[in-house]
């Protein structure tokens, strides 16, 4: 019995830590572009890491994009 | 018990999707208002937003996703007039010339345009006036300018206002300071240097180098060595120091 449960702990930690891992590989995909848009936009590059958080991530880092004014300046297309 | 499940499921099936909806909605939104902040039409960004709807079109989001990080943005304009290729001869590389325009937005983040030949900035909502200053300061017609290199807003905002070489510059009080900087840097573009009541080295010591902040390592880097006859000028005097011969000036 003993035994069984070691092996679904090994084995739901071997998942647990393979979600991680290709969680973070896919985060990536988005932090590097978000991190170059940040930066172009005036925002420190840091921010991107929101994509990190599950779900709600890429929203926030959207959002700072979207509802922010940028330090380095706007499109004309913004302006009323 | 199993239309209980089954009204569940669709519940949570219902509730499901409307999150996604939301969130879908949410996205293309905010998609919608970044592009067109970097000068991209607006149904740009909503629509790679609409692609991940489809199959395939999460990977064409993706890759249009990297495509906008790093393609070159209408809001950054067109190059800098008066660019490398057409400067005129016998100026160095690195030459106001070649240097980008600064950011087209102030600290306040209010936005300002080059109005004129001369370098005169007109913000919106306020006097057409400004004055350059390195200082943490914020009155409004002040425009501060955060950058790494003494005396590269200056020829940079030459360089926006497509003047050229050579340059006669001249310094008031602490632009004298920034004057002399900005003649030691840029000295085969400077013809001349005139400083009015401006500050003597060992009064920028004590004055000017805390104006400075992390400026100041560069300043005396560029200043290092230069002790001309008339960039030392101080109190009600007008001073005066041509780099090169008078009759090159005309």
């Amino acid at each position: 019995m003993i035994t069984v449960i070691g092996w679904l702990i090994g084995l739901g930690t071997f998942v647990l830590l393979a979600i991680l891992i290709v969680h973070v590989l896919l985060s990536l995909l988005l932090i590097v572009p978000s991190w170059r848009i940040l930066e172009r936009a005036g925002f420190s590059g840091l921010l991107s890491l929101f994509h990190l958080v599950p779900v709600v991530g890429p929203f926030v880092v959207m959002a700072i994009l979207a509802f922010s004014d940028w330090p380095n300046g706007e499109g004309k297309r913004v302006r009323p | 018990m199993m239309g209980f499940d089954l009204a569940a499921l669709l519940g949570l099936f219902g509730l499901t999707s409307a999150f996604a909806l939301v969130g879908l909605v949410l996205a293309g939104w905010m998609c919608w208002r970044i592009a067109a902040k970097a000068g991209l039409p607006g149904w740009t960004g909503a629509g790679t937003i609409l692609l991940t709807v489809t199959g395939i079109g999460s990977l064409v989001s993706l890759i249009l996703l990297w495509v906008f990080a790093f393609m070159r943005w209408p809001r950054d304009g067109e190059p800098v007039r008066g660019a490398a290729a057409s400067a005129p001869a016998g100026t160095t590389p690195g030459a106001p010339a070649a240097l980008p325009p600064p950011p087209k937005a102030l600290a306040d983040r209010r936005g300002w345009t080059l109005v004129g030949a001369g370098v005169t900035l007109a913000f919106d909502d306020s006097r057409p006036f400004y004055r350059l200053t390195g200082e943490a300061t914020g009155a409004a017609d002040e425009l501060v300018v955060a950058d790494p290199s003494v005396g590269r807003p200056h020829a940079r905002l030459l360089t926006a206002a497509g003047e050229q070489p050579p340059f006669i510059v001249v310094g008031h009080s602490l632009g004298g300071s920034y004057g002399r900087a900005f003649a030691a840097t840029y000295r085969p573009e400077v013809a001349g240097l005139v400083l009015v009541d401006a500050f003597k080295p060992d009064l920028e010591e004590t004055w000017i180098h805390p104006l400075l902040g992390p400026l100041r390592g560069e300043y005396e880097a560029r200043l290092d060595g230069d002790e001309a006859p008339g960039l030392n000028n101080v109190g009600d005097k007008i001073g005066a120091h041509f780099c090169r011969p008078a009759a090159q000036i005309a």
